[in-house]
Protein backbone atom coordinates (compact mmCIF):
# COMPACT_ATOMS: atom_id res chain seq x y z
CA UNK A 1 0.00 0.00 0.00
CA UNK A 2 1.31 3.36 -1.16
CA UNK A 3 1.31 5.74 1.74
CA UNK A 4 0.40 9.65 1.10
CA UNK A 5 2.48 11.77 3.59
CA UNK A 6 0.94 15.09 2.88
CA UNK A 7 3.38 16.60 5.30
CA UNK A 8 6.39 14.58 3.18
CA UNK A 9 4.85 16.43 -0.08
CA UNK A 10 4.66 19.85 1.67
CA UNK A 11 8.16 19.35 2.59
CA UNK A 12 9.38 18.15 -0.72
CA UNK A 13 8.53 20.92 -2.36
CA UNK A 14 9.86 23.40 -0.31
CA UNK A 15 13.40 21.62 -0.36
CA UNK A 16 12.92 21.67 -4.33
CA UNK A 17 12.12 25.34 -4.67
CA UNK A 18 16.06 27.00 -5.10
CA UNK A 19 14.37 30.78 -3.29
CA UNK A 20 13.71 28.37 -0.10
CA UNK A 21 17.40 26.12 -0.30
CA UNK A 22 18.54 29.79 -1.20
CA UNK A 23 18.04 30.35 2.69
CA UNK A 24 17.83 26.96 4.31
CA UNK A 25 17.46 23.70 3.27
CA UNK A 26 16.37 22.82 7.18
CA UNK A 27 12.58 22.22 6.24
CA UNK A 28 11.28 19.41 8.98
CA UNK A 29 8.36 17.51 9.22
CA UNK A 30 6.09 17.84 12.18
CA UNK A 31 8.89 18.98 14.40
CA UNK A 32 12.35 20.32 14.64
CA UNK A 33 15.40 17.75 13.77
CA UNK A 34 17.96 18.23 16.70
CA UNK A 35 20.71 21.04 16.06
CA UNK A 36 17.86 23.20 14.72
CA UNK A 37 17.15 24.79 17.79
CA UNK A 38 19.79 27.46 19.13
CA UNK A 39 20.66 29.62 21.83
CA UNK A 40 20.14 33.60 21.85
CA UNK A 41 22.99 34.75 19.47
CA UNK A 42 23.42 31.64 17.12
CA UNK A 43 19.79 30.92 15.91
CA UNK A 44 20.29 29.72 12.35
CA UNK A 45 16.76 29.45 9.68
CA UNK A 46 14.56 26.56 9.57
CA UNK A 47 11.30 26.07 8.69
CA UNK A 48 8.46 23.11 10.72
CA UNK A 49 5.88 21.82 8.09
CA UNK A 50 3.14 20.88 11.24
CA UNK A 51 0.10 18.86 10.09
CA UNK A 52 -2.89 20.53 11.03
CA UNK A 53 -6.35 19.02 10.29
CA UNK A 54 -7.52 17.02 6.86
CA UNK A 55 -11.09 16.21 6.70
CA UNK A 56 -12.23 14.48 4.02
CA UNK A 57 -14.27 14.34 1.80
CA UNK A 58 -15.59 10.83 0.61
CA UNK A 59 -17.93 11.99 -2.08
CA UNK A 60 -15.03 13.60 -4.34
CA UNK A 61 -12.03 10.95 -3.00
CA UNK A 62 -10.12 14.27 -1.54
CA UNK A 63 -9.38 15.68 1.39
CA UNK A 64 -9.05 19.53 1.88
CA UNK A 65 -5.68 19.58 4.30
CA UNK A 66 -4.56 22.38 6.77
CA UNK A 67 -0.95 22.61 7.48
CA UNK A 68 1.50 25.39 9.14
CA UNK A 69 4.15 26.92 8.61
CA UNK A 70 6.66 27.74 11.49
CA UNK A 71 9.50 29.94 9.70
CA UNK A 72 12.63 30.43 12.44
CA UNK A 73 15.10 32.38 11.72
CA UNK A 74 17.49 34.76 13.52
CA UNK A 75 15.64 38.11 13.50
CA UNK A 76 11.72 38.97 12.63
CA UNK A 77 12.14 40.61 9.26
CA UNK A 78 14.44 37.19 8.17
CA UNK A 79 11.72 35.44 9.36
CA UNK A 80 9.31 37.26 7.73
CA UNK A 81 10.92 37.15 4.64
CA UNK A 82 11.33 33.11 4.68
CA UNK A 83 7.74 32.30 5.56
CA UNK A 84 7.33 34.81 2.45
CA UNK A 85 9.40 32.62 0.18
CA UNK A 86 7.94 29.45 1.74
CA UNK A 87 4.46 30.76 0.91
CA UNK A 88 5.05 31.52 -2.92
CA UNK A 89 5.73 27.64 -3.26
CA UNK A 90 2.26 26.80 -2.64
CA UNK A 91 -0.03 30.38 -2.88
CA UNK A 92 -2.13 29.37 -5.93
CA UNK A 93 -0.54 27.01 -7.38
CA UNK A 94 -2.31 24.27 -9.93
CA UNK A 95 -2.34 20.70 -10.20
CA UNK A 96 0.57 18.69 -9.10
CA UNK A 97 1.48 15.03 -8.55
CA UNK A 98 3.83 14.61 -5.36
CA UNK A 99 6.95 12.16 -5.34
CA UNK A 100 4.67 9.93 -3.06
CA UNK A 101 1.76 9.96 -6.06
CA UNK A 102 0.18 11.83 -4.16
CA UNK A 103 -2.16 14.49 -6.69
CA UNK A 104 -2.62 17.74 -5.27
CA UNK A 105 -5.21 19.17 -7.36
CA UNK A 106 -4.28 23.42 -5.72
CA UNK A 107 -2.87 25.26 -3.05
CA UNK A 108 -3.49 28.31 -1.02
CA UNK A 109 -1.88 30.21 1.67
CA UNK A 110 -4.42 31.27 4.22
CA UNK A 111 -3.04 33.67 5.80
CA UNK A 112 0.18 34.87 7.72
CA UNK A 113 2.46 35.74 8.09
CA UNK A 114 2.07 36.78 12.36
CA UNK A 115 5.29 36.98 13.78
CA UNK A 116 6.12 35.62 17.49
CA UNK A 117 8.97 34.25 19.37
CA UNK A 118 9.11 30.85 20.52
CA UNK A 119 8.51 30.54 24.55
CA UNK A 120 11.57 28.47 25.38
CA UNK A 121 14.87 29.86 22.96
CA UNK A 122 13.09 33.08 21.91
CA UNK A 123 13.80 32.56 18.75
CA UNK A 124 11.52 34.48 16.24
CA UNK A 125 9.26 33.37 13.43
CA UNK A 126 6.94 34.18 11.20
CA UNK A 127 3.87 31.12 11.17
CA UNK A 128 0.85 31.16 8.80
CA UNK A 129 -1.50 28.15 7.21
CA UNK A 130 -1.29 26.71 4.10
CA UNK A 131 -4.32 24.51 2.51
CA UNK A 132 -3.91 21.76 0.04
CA UNK A 133 -6.60 19.94 -1.58
CA UNK A 134 -5.02 16.53 -2.43
CA UNK A 135 -6.26 13.00 -3.34
CA UNK A 136 -6.66 10.61 -0.39
CA UNK A 137 -5.66 7.38 -3.46
CA UNK A 138 -2.51 7.39 -5.00
CA UNK A 139 -2.39 9.14 -8.48
CA UNK A 140 -1.57 6.31 -10.73
CA UNK A 141 1.67 6.49 -12.49
CA UNK A 142 1.33 7.79 -16.63
CA UNK A 143 0.46 4.75 -18.67
CA UNK A 144 -1.09 2.43 -15.96
CA UNK B 1 -44.54 57.98 -39.18
CA UNK B 2 -42.15 57.03 -36.43
CA UNK B 3 -39.20 55.00 -37.42
CA UNK B 4 -39.47 51.54 -36.88
CA UNK B 5 -37.01 50.28 -33.79
CA UNK B 6 -34.27 47.31 -34.35
CA UNK B 7 -34.68 44.42 -32.59
CA UNK B 8 -31.55 45.47 -30.22
CA UNK B 9 -33.61 48.92 -29.67
CA UNK B 10 -36.79 46.83 -29.04
CA UNK B 11 -34.80 44.24 -26.56
CA UNK B 12 -33.02 47.50 -24.69
CA UNK B 13 -36.52 49.34 -24.44
CA UNK B 14 -38.35 45.69 -23.11
CA UNK B 15 -34.96 46.18 -20.39
CA UNK B 16 -36.20 49.86 -19.17
CA UNK B 17 -39.57 48.82 -19.37
CA UNK B 18 -38.84 45.79 -17.05
CA UNK B 19 -36.36 47.71 -14.88
CA UNK B 20 -38.77 50.21 -13.51
CA UNK B 21 -40.80 47.55 -12.38
CA UNK B 22 -38.20 46.33 -10.21
CA UNK B 23 -38.39 48.37 -6.99
CA UNK B 24 -35.42 47.02 -4.51
CA UNK B 25 -36.87 46.05 -0.99
CA UNK B 26 -33.85 47.11 1.16
CA UNK B 27 -35.66 46.28 4.45
CA UNK B 28 -35.88 42.75 3.47
CA UNK B 29 -32.01 42.82 2.23
CA UNK B 30 -31.02 44.19 5.77
CA UNK B 31 -33.50 41.37 7.31
CA UNK B 32 -31.52 39.20 5.31
CA UNK B 33 -27.93 40.04 6.35
CA UNK B 34 -28.70 39.81 10.33
CA UNK B 35 -30.15 36.76 9.77
CA UNK B 36 -26.99 35.41 8.19
CA UNK B 37 -25.42 37.23 11.12
CA UNK B 38 -27.74 35.24 13.54
CA UNK B 39 -27.19 31.77 11.71
CA UNK B 40 -22.88 32.78 11.89
CA UNK B 41 -23.13 33.52 15.50
CA UNK B 42 -25.05 30.10 16.34
CA UNK B 43 -22.77 28.65 14.17
CA UNK B 44 -19.80 29.96 16.25
CA UNK B 45 -21.11 28.86 19.46
CA UNK B 46 -20.78 25.50 17.99
CA UNK B 47 -17.12 25.71 16.73
CA UNK B 48 -16.66 27.09 20.17
CA UNK B 49 -18.05 24.36 21.93
CA UNK B 50 -16.29 22.11 20.17
CA UNK B 51 -13.10 23.46 20.22
CA UNK B 52 -13.25 23.92 23.69
CA UNK B 53 -13.80 20.26 24.27
CA UNK B 54 -11.08 19.26 21.56
CA UNK B 55 -8.31 21.80 23.81
CA UNK B 56 -5.92 20.50 26.26
CA UNK B 57 -7.09 21.40 29.71
CA UNK B 58 -4.46 21.88 32.73
CA UNK B 59 -6.31 23.12 35.94
CA UNK B 60 -3.25 22.28 38.23
CA UNK B 61 -0.99 24.50 35.96
CA UNK B 62 -3.44 27.01 35.08
CA UNK B 63 -3.99 27.36 38.92
CA UNK B 64 -0.75 27.49 39.84
CA UNK B 65 -0.32 30.72 37.48
CA UNK B 66 -3.57 31.96 38.54
CA UNK B 67 -5.26 32.88 35.47
CA UNK B 68 -8.54 31.02 33.81
CA UNK B 69 -7.63 28.01 31.53
CA UNK B 70 -7.20 28.17 27.71
CA UNK B 71 -9.91 25.83 27.09
CA UNK B 72 -12.24 28.34 29.21
CA UNK B 73 -10.96 31.58 27.51
CA UNK B 74 -12.64 31.23 23.52
CA UNK B 75 -14.95 34.65 22.24
CA UNK B 76 -17.13 35.09 19.36
CA UNK B 77 -17.76 38.52 17.83
CA UNK B 78 -20.12 38.59 14.76
CA UNK B 79 -20.10 42.00 12.78
CA UNK B 80 -22.62 43.40 10.26
CA UNK B 81 -21.66 46.18 8.02
CA UNK B 82 -18.82 46.75 10.60
CA UNK B 83 -21.25 46.77 13.39
CA UNK B 84 -21.10 44.44 16.42
CA UNK B 85 -24.27 42.46 16.29
CA UNK B 86 -23.20 39.27 18.15
CA UNK B 87 -20.67 38.21 20.71
CA UNK B 88 -18.59 39.86 23.25
CA UNK B 89 -15.26 40.01 21.12
CA UNK B 90 -13.08 43.08 22.35
CA UNK B 91 -11.72 44.87 20.10
CA UNK B 92 -12.98 47.87 17.65
CA UNK B 93 -13.79 45.68 14.04
CA UNK B 94 -12.06 48.71 11.70
CA UNK B 95 -8.88 49.14 14.32
CA UNK B 96 -5.99 46.62 12.89
CA UNK B 97 -4.25 47.39 16.27
CA UNK B 98 -7.68 47.39 19.05
CA UNK B 99 -6.18 47.38 21.98
CA UNK B 100 -7.20 44.55 24.05
CA UNK B 101 -8.78 42.73 21.81
CA UNK B 102 -8.23 40.96 18.26
CA UNK B 103 -7.00 42.55 15.06
CA UNK B 104 -10.54 42.52 13.31
CA UNK B 105 -11.07 44.01 9.97
CA UNK B 106 -14.52 44.37 8.53
CA UNK B 107 -15.80 45.63 5.52
CA UNK B 108 -19.00 48.09 4.89
CA UNK B 109 -21.06 45.28 3.19
CA UNK B 110 -19.94 42.08 5.16
CA UNK B 111 -20.47 39.63 7.47
CA UNK B 112 -18.19 38.11 10.01
CA UNK B 113 -17.65 35.80 12.09
CA UNK B 114 -14.11 35.45 14.31
CA UNK B 115 -13.83 32.72 17.02
CA UNK B 116 -10.69 32.96 19.26
CA UNK B 117 -9.06 31.98 22.12
CA UNK B 118 -7.98 35.30 24.26
CA UNK B 119 -4.81 33.22 25.80
CA UNK B 120 -1.80 34.31 24.89
CA UNK B 121 -0.70 29.57 24.96
CA UNK B 122 -3.78 29.38 22.41
CA UNK B 123 -1.20 29.89 19.18
CA UNK B 124 1.54 27.89 20.77
CA UNK B 125 -1.11 24.72 21.31
CA UNK B 126 -2.77 25.32 17.98
CA UNK B 127 0.21 25.28 16.36
CA UNK B 128 2.83 23.67 18.39
CA UNK B 129 6.32 24.86 19.49
CA UNK B 130 9.82 24.11 19.02
CA UNK B 131 10.19 21.98 22.22
CA UNK B 132 6.02 21.18 21.59
CA UNK B 133 4.11 19.59 19.06
CA UNK B 134 1.36 21.00 17.30
CA UNK B 135 -2.02 19.92 19.39
CA UNK B 136 -4.93 21.70 17.16
CA UNK B 137 -8.10 22.46 18.48
CA UNK B 138 -9.72 25.45 16.84
CA UNK B 139 -9.21 24.70 13.20
CA UNK B 140 -10.70 21.01 13.86
CA UNK B 141 -13.72 22.31 15.22
CA UNK B 142 -13.98 24.74 12.59
CA UNK B 143 -13.89 22.26 9.60
CA UNK B 144 -16.43 19.48 11.66
CA UNK B 145 -19.06 22.77 11.35
CA UNK B 146 -18.13 24.21 8.43
CA UNK B 147 -20.63 21.18 6.36
CA UNK B 148 -23.52 21.94 9.03
CA UNK B 149 -23.25 26.42 7.72
CA UNK B 150 -26.61 25.59 5.86
CA UNK B 151 -28.00 24.24 9.06
CA UNK B 152 -27.41 26.84 11.31
CA UNK B 153 -27.57 30.37 8.76
CA UNK B 154 -30.87 28.95 6.85
CA UNK B 155 -33.57 29.06 9.47
CA UNK B 156 -32.05 31.75 11.10
CA UNK B 157 -32.42 33.91 7.48
CA UNK B 158 -36.07 32.17 7.56
CA UNK B 159 -37.34 33.52 11.03
CA UNK B 160 -35.84 36.92 10.30
CA UNK B 161 -37.29 37.03 6.48
CA UNK B 162 -41.08 36.02 7.39
CA UNK B 163 -40.88 38.29 10.40
CA UNK B 164 -40.50 41.39 8.08
CA UNK B 165 -42.38 40.77 5.33
CA UNK B 166 -45.72 42.76 4.36
CA UNK B 167 -47.00 39.27 2.45
CA UNK B 168 -46.58 37.06 5.65
CA UNK B 169 -48.07 39.65 7.58
CA UNK B 170 -51.29 39.94 5.28
CA UNK B 171 -51.66 35.74 5.65
CA UNK B 172 -51.36 36.08 9.25
CA UNK B 173 -53.70 38.69 9.69
CA UNK B 174 -55.72 36.79 7.31
CA UNK B 175 -55.55 33.46 9.74
CA UNK B 176 -56.48 35.35 12.76
CA UNK B 177 -59.27 36.63 11.41
CA UNK B 178 -60.52 33.14 10.08
CA UNK B 179 -59.89 31.66 12.99
CA UNK B 180 -61.61 34.66 15.06
CA UNK B 181 -64.65 34.11 12.80
CA UNK B 182 -67.70 32.38 15.00
CA UNK B 183 -68.55 28.83 12.73
CA UNK B 184 -71.69 28.60 11.30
Amino acid sequence: MTLLTLTGAAVAELLADPSVAAITTRIRPVEPAAGDAQNAGSYIPFVVVAPIDAPWRAETATSVATVALRCYAATYPAAEALYLTCAAVFHRKGPRIASSRLGIYGSLVGGGPTLSNDPDTKQPYAYGLVDLRVSIQPTPPLGD
Amino acid sequence: MPARMTPAQKAASAQRRNAAKVVMNRNAVTEAELGIADGLYEMAVSILAEASNLAPRDPEKAAERGVPMMADTGTIGVWWHGLQVHGAMAGRPRDTKAKGGQMVKTGKDEVVMVVGFTSPLAHLQELGTIKMNAHPFLIPALNRQIPSTAEHVVPAMGKRVRGSSDEEKFWAALDAEQKARPKP
